[in-house]
């Protein structure tokens, strides 16, 4: 205490010291290459927190200490020291920075000079790609940032990872689909969302083999490497702050098709076939018929959208019961509005204290997230909690030791679904005609959607990530560190799921003279009676150990590396469930009492690896590099364990050279740089080698055999045949790039020419006959090979009247194709994978147009039938039009309004020919779903404290072949339309866009066998991001000891521009797990979302 | 200093120890080097196939090859046209199951198990093994049998030629015995046992025989193979444990069908577990109906077809007679099999296509509200084999050898017949058919000599009236286009019309003026009639094949409907075969 309180004293007295000896300097600041006045350059008197910056004529005052030192510092420019001695006036000169020259890369287990790198490395300025948005993940943020990172999401649902790749969507066709290892502080993280980006100091790409090899067995398709903060050594405690509220509202909303156009629609389709049209349709209990459709017409006419009449629904004007059961209802409801908010909240606080003194810095962070779903019935929302902490210190001269922690939480809830989780309430939003009864009677709701929704208690999916490290420098000689790097990490999941019963007027029951008082009933099944618990625990550990060595003698400089990194993890699952639950709010297992089912799965896997790493440099201008790691893993069996994979590159610095000199005014720097090697990949499935025979124990209904009623365990596969000589997947890697800058550095360029072979990939084994009764054994047989070129620009600009503008670019393309595979003599163009396949590629028809009238031979007003060798009638085309009967099943035959081929080969037949590569009759390939022509574009200003940041995104050719009756209007019968798909074909509307109604059944057969018209072109241009800020000038808060305070409004997915034409599809959506459930659902799935949010940074 | 570096070395390169480290066997699933070890794991294994091969109602929106499950056949209105390319990869021909079967035969050899339990479940593997080539030379016919585990090097073995059905049934005949001889007789609740194997056996014997048979392969080795599927039939009906239950409709409607002296074998289904929609289809949904052919083939009451029976008086009207008239009087079978009131599209909500609506699956006292009803959360158990069956082929492989007698209509049919029927068990029993009695070919009811006008010419009375009580004891069980089949009688399947419709274009006649004409106008605008009466709109069938692209064609002996006895090869196995100089032989007229 005594000394606390002589510390206070000192210190007292030091500030009174200090206060007493202030004087005032003025003085400008100029560009010593420009001689332009420089504006905003911010002034800072060493050693203190006392400052200002130049105002607009580049002109300062500041009040300082007598033997003050000034520092001098901008963006773009060489920090400068001055020391204005007696003057009270100085004027600085301050030169552009060659970025290169200083800029420090992070690369694996090490960090480089940007100036000596030889491979293909991007780093992400985290600082304008991370702060001051309201992402909930640093994945979502990268989107379009870096060339050669390819970031994909498939809908907009809260939470969620997005799919992340480096240099090809798909890199080999095993395990996952070759994902990028994602390290952070040279451990890898299970997912990226676990990450608070206000932590993040910098991010690396690390592209080709060169430089991932050093950390080779996860790395063999790319590596993010990102860093976290550590605290600085000026002795002060830097206190931040930020936050951020925001509002989202869906991008697009698909509307409904009015309710008695799409009554119309629906029974016009489902009667396209019969020559006598069916009276009426109907399914879950409405029903609809000629009568119906004039109905809901006129209350629509009387009514309008019925919004001031309540909920409640009235016999004879809403509804009339029909007496074989069911109803015929002729209200619309504006389901949009029933289910969706218009905006949602979302509100991100960060919080990071961090300082330190030459020997000891710290950093302490958290953070959170809370985002809330669009849902209106039901609360959905995703939020997360991070903290972290690092301490290093420097025990004595040769030890440095430090510590990190790591933890975030994330919960998301969302309701429960009384069906699979194909049938999300996204589905059950879209599905129905809008007369399906959303109201209420006689107070009670109906079966369906809205009432489950409303009904559903919380699904809970939580996860907690810790990571603890422990580390140590040592320094062992001059210019040799040992640097070693323990990380336990464990991800606890959990999820808890109750079930219940819904009670509502079951119209689904078409009990015949029923009213719906007497169909008012619990609806749901006791399947759904239980409560549910799953865990999951993920157990890593990391451990990294390396030796450096460097040393410079004359024009020679040399660094070696080596080490090893050892890596094991323990999974482990288990999932208790159990039926019969006695109260439902209170859904825990032991307060249930029916059938109890436990299903668990447990698995482990290990890799090592010993790796070293040579820098060669002559003059600082011929730069060499020579990688080498020794790996094994535990995915292989014993003899097939360990691989060696090399790899080198190297650089040319060639404005190094004395005879560029005359130019280096114009290309400041200039470099070219080559890299070649291979990395070894065992991110394959797991027991690839072994025969194993899975049994099941059923814990969920299903198609199961019982016995006494009761779930059977089984063995169902008899044993594969492996091949036990697998082995690692090789990823080879060749790159070229060169990195120049011009014009005073201004003009920034990187260009990089890739080709990427994975080879030995594992593959299908041989082809077999069917006889053998299995597949043969996979193999490390197959080749991918991915070629692709990137290209990053940035350009900045000061401007005499103070305007600062920056501007990058980037762009990526790849095109990845199979170069071998098993493949049969001429493979099948469905095959998923042969030689010489475009991966992606989508094969189909040309349209030519829609059939008219004309086109076919009338008599006696009908169509001309001609009979076809195999028996059938067919319709008869005028002469000379391909006839293209061949795709017709059943009773469908092409006819007016019907889409109409072209016919490719000419042969006058529209067929499939033998449906292969050789011969694959009219298809060709239409279009490709992988990624083409990937761009970013990011646009900074700065003017007199105020900021804007504007960053586009987008991808310039890109196809699905998507189903559903969003796209394909008619694919499925008795089921809504969307608005945009009124433009079909009618005797009166020939100049439509879809054909005529026709029930599909779910199939894409005849008009919608895959063809170029209706296929999805989903190349967009998008704002991804607009950041206005104002940093409050420092004379005003300075008083509130504030170094900071910046006040934003950022906008997320503001605007867009797509080649959808009229339909109402986010332009990023994909297929997603649950909607490729199920064919018909494309399009409704969770919603992208536009947002907008106001956020203060505030730092003390 | 330099002892530090020394150290540290060891501690950055030391881990020596990797090859332990590096050792991770999987935790959670058998190897195939550790799961041949106990009784336990086989049953496991072997309860693997049971969905596969005992698939009763089905599960979720399927339901087995009950109801329409199965392939259409003349049980159905069905508007489908034969198949008219030939398959390019799949088509059945799959071999994966006989390879499940071929590993578990082999690696019982070396088990540490007592003879005794090798031996049963030798014969459980030789029983799947002889249910999945059953399935195989149904669809193919001539099929290369294996009797071991293959492997990708055994290039000759793999490519060898297709093996003549004839050698395959006889391994599949040993492969049954092998198991009847055995298989425990009891290995506990709903496991494998010799009733079940014996069961399984008659059926498929039963279908090679008269398969062989009809199709003119081998009349003497078809006499061989139906006088195995007698004996087996025989050591069931010998056995007395199994009885015909009075309640027939019971045997497809229980929620519990334990007990039921019928079920040699049944499936279990159980709420939240396993479920099927068997009931809901039959349970106020519009169904495909059955067609006027298989109404007409219902008894009367006195034992006669109706265009013979007094009781029916067929040549009064011509058959234009609207329900009840239509079904007064016949099997009672017909009443727990149909309802009794015509359901048709425009005046029902759960109408049939044809207008005759099926009721065999509907659970008694079903409703439209309860899930046990409804969806596809059904609990109603399924019969996978009953002994109504064994008595069916017992009868028939009798008659097919010419053995048929008065004491074996008596053991069989005439058990059959003796049933207690309800309809829909409520009320007084439903008046039984008179017992069948014989004479030679020539069957009797009542001491009436039975002289069906539709009786196939080529088929004798007897044969005839075998042939129907099987197909009306089993309607929709999925059994009539595979009898068909064997039977070589696709041509019953053609529907292409020479004079008018045929009944099997047809459904139920219909008298309009009966209707209120509200309903009428529904009725109209929803069906489509054929009008016997020129001039009588009021007096029509249902007519479900207007369109002549709807309507099948057969011609005897041309290669294009004949093949349709037997599926297409794919292609891409033919190909394969090709490319590497090897020969896979297609089925004729594909």
């Amino acid at each position: 205490m005594k000394k606390t309180v002589a510390f206070f004293f000192i210190l007292c007295l030091i500030i009174q010291i200090t206060y007493a000896q202030k004087r005032t300097l003025t003085g400008n600041v100029r560009s010593k290459t420009t001689n332009e006045l420089q504006v905003g350059v911010t002034i800072l008197e060493k050693g203190t927190t006392n400052g200002t910056i130049t105002d607009a004529e580049g002109n300062f005052r500041i009040s300082v200490a007598q033997d003050a030192v000034l520092v001098v510092s901008e963006i773009g420019m060489i920090t400068k020291e001055v020391k204005p001695g007696k003057a009270n006036s100085i004027s600085v000169l301050l030169e552009p920075s060659m970025q290169e020259v200083d800029e420090v890369v992070v690369v694996g287990y090490g960090t480089q000079k940007k100036a000596s790198l030889t491979g293909a490395v991007t780093t992400v300025d985290v600082n304008k790609t991370l702060e001051s948005r309201p992402i909930t993940d640093v994945g979502r943020a990268l989107q379009g940032t870096t060339p050669g990172l390819t970031v994909t999401t498939t809908s907009g649902a809260i939470g969620g990872t997005p799919n992340i790749k480096i240099r090809g969507m798909i890199s080999t066709i095993s395990g996952n689909a070759g994902n990028p290892l994602i390290l952070v502080d040279n451990v890898e993280v299970p997912n990226l969302s676990y990450v608070n980006p206000d932590d993040i100091e910098s991010i690396s790409v690390l592209k080709d083999a060169s430089t991932t090899a050093i950390y080779g067995a996860r790395a063999a398709f790319g590596a993010l490497l990102i860093t976290t903060k550590k605290g600085a050594k000026d002795g002060k405690v830097k206190v931040s702050y930020s936050d951020n509220f925001s509002w989202a509202t869906p991008t697009s909303v698909p509307q409904h098709t009015r309710a008695d156009l799409n009554l119309q629609y629906s029974y016009d389709q489902l009667n396209a076939l019969k020559t006598t049209p069916t009276w009426e349709f109907g399914q879950v209990g409405y029903y609809y018929n000629p009568d119906v459709i004039a109905k809901v017409k006129t209350w629509i006419d009387t009514y309008g959208d019925g919004k001031d009449l309540g909920r409640e629904m009235v016999e004879g004007r809403d509804f009339d019961y029909r007496t074989s059961g069911g109803a015929y209802f002729y209200r619309p409801w504006d389901i949009y509005n029933i289910y969706y908010k218009d905006w949602a909240p979302q509100q991100n606080h960060n919080i990071t204290i961090s300082g330190g003194t030459e020997k000891t810095q710290y950093n302490l962070s958290a953070g959170s997230i809370s985002q809330k779903g669009v849902l209106k019935l039901f609360d959905d929302f995703y939020k997360r909690l991070n903290t972290s902490g690092y301490i290093s210190t420097e025990v004595n001269k040769w030890l440095t030791v430090r510590g990190r922690f790591m933890y975030a939480k994330t919960s998301e809830e969302s309701p429960f679904l009384y069906a699979s989780s194909a049938y999300d309430p996204q589905y059950y939003l879209y599905r129905w005609h809008q007369v399906t009864p959303y109201g209420t009677y006689h107070d009670k709701e109906f079966r369906g959607g809205v009432n489950d929704l409303k009904n559903a208690r919380p699904v809970q999916n939580d996860s907690y990530y810790s990571r603890y490290n422990l580390g140590a420098t040592l320094k062992l000689a001059k210019g040799l560190t040992a640097d070693f790097d323990y990380t336990y990490a464990q991800t606890f999941g959990t999820y808890h799921a109750v079930g219940g019963y819904v009670y509502g007027i079951d119209l689904w029951s078409r009990t015949a003279g029923k009213t719906f008082d007497d169909v008012s009933i619990i609806y749901s099944t006791p399947t759904y009676d239980y409560a549910q618990y799953t865990s999951s625990k993920n157990l890593r550990n990391t451990y990294n150990g390396y030796l450096t060595y460097e040393k410079t003698f004359g024009s020679h400089s040399l660094k070696v590396m080596g080490g090893t990194n050892i890596e094991d993890a323990n999974y482990i699952y288990l999932s208790a469930k159990r039926m019969g639950v006695f109260d439902f709010d209170k859904g825990e297992v032991n307060l249930a009492g029916g059938d109890q089912t436990a299903t668990s799965s447990h698995s482990w896997w290990s890799v090592a690896g010993f790796f070293s790493r040579l820098n060669y440099a002559y003059k600082n201008k011929y730069l060499f590099e020579a990688n080498g790691r020794y790996d094994g893993s535990s995915k292989f069996a014993d003899d097939k364990r360990w691989g060696f994979f090399p790899s080198a590159s190297a650089a040319w610095r060639v404005t190094e050279e004395p005879w560029m000199a005359p130019v280096k005014s114009v290309i400041n720097s200039l470099k070219v740089r080559g890299s070649y090697g291979s990395v070894g990949n065992q991110d394959v499935p797991l027991n690839s080698f072994i025969s194993t025979m899975a049994a099941t124990s059923p814990s969920t209904a299903g198609n199961y055999w019982l016995i006494n009623n009761n779930f059977v365990p089984y063995v169902s596969a008899a044993p594969a045949l492996v091949d036990p000589t697998l082995t690692w997947e090789m990823v080879t890697s060749l790159d070229i790039g060169a990195d120049a800058r011009f014009l005073n550095d201004k003009l920034g360029l990187t260009f990089d020419w890739y080709q990427r072979k994975t080879s030995n990939m594992l593959t299908v084994g041989e082809s077999v006959p069917s006889t053998l009764g299995t597949s043969a054994p996979r193999r490390n047989f197959g080749e991918l090979s991915t070629n692709g070129v990137e290209l990053q620009l940035d350009f900045h600009h000061t401007f005499s009247n103070g305007l600062k503008i920056n501007l990058t670019g980037q762009f990526t393309d790849f095109i990845s194709k199979i170069t071998k595979y098993q493949t049969a003599n001429d493979p099948s163009n469905s095959s998923a994978y042969y030689v010489g396949k475009t991966l992606g590629d989508i094969w189909g028809y040309s349209v030519d147009r829609l059939y008219q009238k004309e086109d076919f031979v009338w008599e006696n007003g009908v169509i001309k039938q001609t009979t076809q060798t195999n028996g059938q009638l067919k319709n008869t085309l005028v002469a000379g039009l391909p006839t293209q009967y061949i795709l017709e099943t059943g009773l469908f035959k092409y006819g007016p309004g019907d889409v109409k081929f072209i016919d490719m080969n000419g042969d006058g037949v529209i067929n499939y020919g033998s449906n292969t590569i050789g011969d694959p009759g009219d298809r060709s390939v239409i279009g490709n779903t992988n990624p083409r022509y990937q761009y970013g574009i990011r646009l900074d200003a700065s003017w007199k404290g105020f900021d804007l940041g504007v960053f586009f995104q987008g991808v310039g050719k890109r196809n699905i072949w998507a189903t559903g009756n969003m796209v394909l209007p008619g694919y499925y019968g008795a089921e809504a339309n969307y608005a945009h798909t009124l433009d079909y074909w009618t005797p009166t509307n020939t100049g439509a866009f879809y054909p005529r109604p026709m029930e599909y059944s779910q199939t894409t057969q005849w008009n919608y066998l895959p063809n170029n018209r209706y296929m999805l072109n989903v190349a967009y241009f998008r704002c991804k991001e607009l950041n206005l800020g104002y940093t409050i000038p420092k004379k005003m808060v300075s008083k509130a000891n504030i170094q900071k305070l910046r006040v934003y409004f950022n906008g997320e997915n503001l605007f867009e521009f797509d080649k959808l034409g009229n339909i109402p599809i986010d332009p990023e959506i994909d297929w997603t797990s649950a909607t490729s459930a199920d064919s018909r659902s494309f399009g409704r799935s969770y919603p992208y979302r536009r947002t907008v949010s106001l956020g203060v940074q505030i730092e003390f | 200093m330099k002892k530090n570096i020394f150290l540290l070395l060891l501690v950055l390169l030391g881990f020596t120890n990797c090859t332990d480290y590096l050792d991770r066997k999987n935790l959670d699933t058998f190897d195939e080097s550790n799961f041949w070890i106990n009784e336990g794991n086989l049953r496991l294994y072997s309860q693997g196939a049971y969905t596969a091969y005992f698939t009763g109602y089905g599960s979720g929106y399927t339901w087995g090859n009950y109801f329409t499950g199965g392939a259409w056949a003349d049980e159905y209105s069905s508007s489908a046209i034969w198949t008219q390319t030939t398959a390019t990869s799949g088509n059945g021909w799959s071999f994966t199951y006989v390879r499940r079967a071929n590993i578990m035969i082999a690696r019982i050899v070396d088990m540490p198990i007592s003879d005794e339990a090798k031996k049963h479940w030798t014969g459980i593997g030789r029983f799947y093994r002889a249910m999945e080539y059953s399935d195989l030379a149904r669809a193919f016919g001539d099929i290369p049998w294996y009797d071991k585990e293959l492997f990708p090097s055994d290039v000759e073995i793999n490519y060898k030629p297709r093996d003549p059905l004839k050698f395959v049934v006889n391994k599949i005949m040993e492969d049954f015995q092998f198991a009847a001889d055995n298989v425990r007789a009891n290995d506990g609740a709903f496991q494998i046992n010799k009733d079940i194997v014996l069961a399984f056996m008659a059926r498929h014997l039963l279908y090679f025989g008269t398969f062989l048979k009809y199709h003119n392969i081998d009349a003497e080795f078809a006499k061989t193979v139906l006088a195995k599927a007698k004996w087996a039939a025989d050591q069931l009906i010998d056995g007395a444990k199994y009885a015909v239950q009075d309640d027939y409709r019971g045997l497809f409607t229980s929620a519990d069908l334990a007990g039921n002296k019928e079920m040699i074998m049944y499936r279990q289904y159980e709420v939240a577990k396993a479920t099927h929609s068997l009931v809901s289809y039959n349970n106020q949904e519009p169904q495909t109906g059955t067609t006027l052919k298989m109404v007409e083939t219902y008894l009367t009451t006195d034992g006669l077809p109706i265009k013979q029976s007094p009781v029916y008086n067929y040549a009064l009207d011509k058959g234009l007679r609207f329900y009840p008239e239509q079904v007064k009087n016949r099997d009672p079978r017909m009443a727990a099999t149909l309802v009794d009131s015509i359901r048709i599209n425009g005046a029902h909500g759960a109408y049939s296509t044809t207008g005759f609506l099926c009721l065999k699956f509907l659970s008694v006292g079903a409703n439209g509200i309860d899930a046990a009803f409804n969806s596809s959360t059904n609990v109603a158990d399924a019969p996978i084999i009953r002994y109504g069956e064994i008595l069916m082929i017992d009868a028939e492989a009798n008659a097919e050898l010419g053995t048929f007698t008065q004491a074996i209509a008596d053991r069989t049919i005439n058990k059959l017949r003796n049933r207690s029927t309800k309809k829909n068990n409520a009320g007084n029993a439903l008046p039984k058919l008179p017992i069948m009695t014989v004479a030679g070919d020539k069957v009797f009811a009542n001491g009436v000599e039975i002289n069906d006008p539709d009786r196939d010419p080529t088929v004798t009375p007897l044969l005839w009236e075998i042939r129907r009580e099987r197909c009306v004891e089993l309607m929709f069980e999925g059994f009539r286009k595979i009898d068909l089949k064997r039977w070589k009688k696709y041509e019953y399947l053609k529907t292409k019309e020479v004079t008018g419709p045929t009944t099997l274009g047809k459904g139920a006649f219909v008298d309009l003026s009966k209707f209120p004409s509200a309903t009428k106008t529904k009725i109209v605008a929803a069906v489509r009639f054929y009008y016997p009466i020129a001039g009588d709109v009021n007096k029509a069938f249902i007519y479900n094949l207007y369109d002549a692209n709807m309507r099948r064609d057969w011609i005897a002996s041309d290669p294009y409907y004949e093949r349709q006895y037997l599926s297409a090869v794919p292609l891409d196995q033919i190909k394969l075969y090709k490319d590497l100089g090897y020969e896979l032989a297609q089925n004729p007229g594909w």
